[in-house]
């Protein structure tokens, strides 16, 4: 038990420090003023220090890294800009309040992120049932908490966001993130190649803000869902790949859903059955075949070979 | 966490962690320096849904916190008394009115949100919060996007909702590949990985039922009061335990099929020795779980129940022989 309060009362006095400090400080730093202190060791401190860093990402605070010259070249030193981590007065009237609060009511998001916007703006809070639910529709967007706040800030101020990416070091500008389908996206210019990309935020491992707010340009007249196409099955996962539309067809049974969730420019023909042949999108071949499968045995894929090959193969795999 | 019929989540149990005080100390902190006086610890427990005496603790807590050098100047001053507390200094709790950049993204994903179910321009309130926003926080507006779903017939259900009032609706059923006309009182309406559902009474099943909403073809409000349940089911999260109906099932998955784990609501996850991830889900009908089998294909292996071990191959072989 006496551990547990060690812990907590370390991490508050962690936040308050990085904080309210005036320079940011590095670890060796942190570890000769904190109290109470980290364990002796210098590889138990550390884990515990990483513990703490993910702790307060998770609480939202965009933690400054910033890599030291002169005598302390190399070395990272830490801080929490209040000036990042807290948004401008917003002046707002009592009836814009309520909207708010309305709004926060149904979304279902990290506890301590709506209970603080709601203690705020003068609602009550919860903070065992943190994510307390009211009015008359709930929505659960899956945010990935940790990595939300300063992702969105990258965005928000143009700086430059590092972080690991199925093992790969990424630096990118990140020109917006968009929620989509159950998952969170950022688009973003990759520096590196020079090429516009969509990471998925739950699999980005510590981004971190480096250098300054500016350091890019967004370019003019960018607009986010134009460059996150919503049909899974356009999005190209092969860039050798040739043929980017199939024609599927359907059993009667489900023809009239597809051509409601395809449109009516889709239908190659209707058959006299009820059934018909669509003109399907198939650049990304993995959603193609989850789309086609999806309907099991009541539609086939007739054309192209390539693709109706892809899939024959695949079916081959599942009944071994 | 489970989630009661209101939708509320259950509280957990067990001690709290560090992570879990110190979220809510930077919570309460600021209110109570907003109070601008003493506060009773029953209304300020009340007010943040807790017990007092984790309450006493956590402030008990905090006034052991400060910074280097802990001069008595350096931690954060309050008073507890019997009954109640004030925070006489406000040491290192400023701006106590202003949100933190995570809440303000709270914020406005749930105005983006709103904006998305109510098409953007019904709602003037809403648009002139978010013309004022605009003003304040451009950039993070202009940052963050929501691309919610907004299916036609959600608006009808939600009214007929609030009005504890009966709905008739056509309902596209993929796994029968049939359209039904049932009638069902709308109890929960959520959205959960973009997808819209309606959960409540069916008269055609005469039992709790939850539907997507995008596959209702159509839906007309019947002016009569709906039946309501009392044992609507409690899911995990929406989906899943104390649900009946539902068969528990466990799948082992390569790497390759471990697009699954995005996608649908599971259990549990656990790592395998092997290095294969074990899931475990509820599972709606056989017809479904073969469904999804198949687009899994050889990197999914089902562990339990034993009568649907060999679903996926013989799913599988009837699709192939259709190629055939």
């Amino acid at each position: 038990m006496a551990q547990q309060v060690d812990t907590t009362e370390r991490l508050l006095n962690l936040i308050i420090l990085l904080r309210t400090t005036s320079d940011a400080l590095t670890f060796e730093q942190i570890r000769n003023e904190l109290f109470p202190p980290y364990p002796p060791s210098h590889q138990a401190a550390r884990q515990a220090f990483e513990r703490d860093k993910r702790a307060m990402r998770d609480m939202g605070f965009i933690i400054d890294s910033i890599t030291l010259g002169g005598m302390n070249a190399g070395t990272t030193a830490y801080r929490i800009d209040p000036s990042k981590n807290e948004l401008p007065d917003l002046g707002l009237t009592t009836d814009e309040r309520e909207v708010l609060r309305i709004a926060l009511g149904m979304l279902s998001i990290d506890g301590a992120w709506k209970g603080g916007a709601l203690a705020k703006l003068g609602g009550e809070t919860d903070l065992d049932g943190s994510t307390s639910m009211s009015g008359s529709m709930v929505i659960d967007l899956h945010a990935p908490v940790a990595n939300l706040p300063v992702v969105v800030d990258a965005a928000a101020n143009r700086s430059v966001l590092k972080f690991e990416y199925l093992g790969r070091t990424r630096s990118v500008h990140p020109y917006g993130v968009l929620a989509r389908d159950g998952h969170w996206y950022v688009v973003a210019n990759d520096a590196t190649i020079n090429e516009l990309r969509r990471f998925r935020l739950d699999r980005i491992e510590n981004p971190n803000v480096h250098g300054d707010a500016n350091a890019f340009t967004k370019p003019e007249g960018f607009v986010l869902r134009d460059h996150m196409p919503d049909d899974p099955k356009t999005m190209n996962d092969d860039p050798e790949a040739q043929d980017d539309t199939a024609v599927v067809l359907v059993d009667a049974s489900l023809a009239k859903g597809v051509e409601r969730e395809l449109g009516s420019g889709a239908v190659v023909e209707r058959l006299q059955s009820g059934g018909g042949k669509f003109r399907v999108a198939c650049a990304n071949r993995w959603a193609f075949r989850s789309w086609l499968l999806g309907m099991v045995d009541r539609a086939e894929v007739l054309e192209p070979a390539s693709v109706r090959a892809d899939v024959i193969e695949w079916l081959k795999g599942g009944a071994k | 966490m489970s989630a009661d019929n209101t939708g509320n989540i259950a509280r957990k149990r067990g001690p709290r962690s560090a992570e879990e005080r110190v979220k809510g100390l930077l919570l309460m902190l600021p209110w109570l320096v907003q109070q601008g006086g003493p506060v009773e610890l029953q209304a300020m427990a009340d007010h943040f849904g807790m017990s007092v005496a984790n309450l006493v603790k956590d402030l008990e807590l905090a006034t052991l916190c400060g910074r280097p050098p802990y001069s008595p100047a350096d931690y954060i001053e309050l008073i507890i008394d019997e009954d109640t507390v004030v925070a006489t200094i406000p040491r290192f709790i400023e701006n106590a009115q202003r949100l933190t950049l995570a809440e303000g993204v709270a914020v406005l994903t749930a105005l983006k949100s709103l904006q998305n179910v109510q098409g953007g321009t019904s709602s003037a309130p809403l648009n002139t919060l978010l013309d004022k926003l605009e003003k304040v926080l451009a950039p993070q507006l202009e940052a963050l996007d929501v691309d919610l779903a907004n299916p036609e017939h959600l608006e009808i259900l939600r009214r007929a909702k609030d009005a504890n009032e009966s709905v008739l609706i056509d309902y596209f059923s993929p796994a029968r590949a049939e359209v039904s006309t049932r009638e069902i009182t709308p109890e929960q309406i959520f959205a959960d990985r973009g997808r819209w559902y309606v959960r409540g009474h069916d008269s055609k099943a005469n039992e709790e039922r939850t539907f997507r909403v995008d596959r209702i073809e159509s839906a007309k409000r019947t002016g009569r009061t709906g039946r309501v349940l009392k044992t609507i089911t409690s899911a995990g999260r929406f989906f899943g335990v104390g649900n009946d109906s539902l068969t528990k099932t466990t799948i082992d998955l390569k790497r390759n099929a471990e697009w699954m784990l995005d996608n649908y609501p599971l259990e549990s996850i656990e790592n395998n020795a092997d290095g294969t991830k074990r899931v475990t889900l509820y599972v709606t009908s056989e017809h479904w779980l073969g469904r999804l089998l198949v687009r899994l294909g050889p990197d999914a292996k089902v562990v339990s129940p034993r009568k649907w071990q060999g679903l996926g191959r013989d799913t599988a072989k009837a699709v192939l022989k259709r190629y055939q």
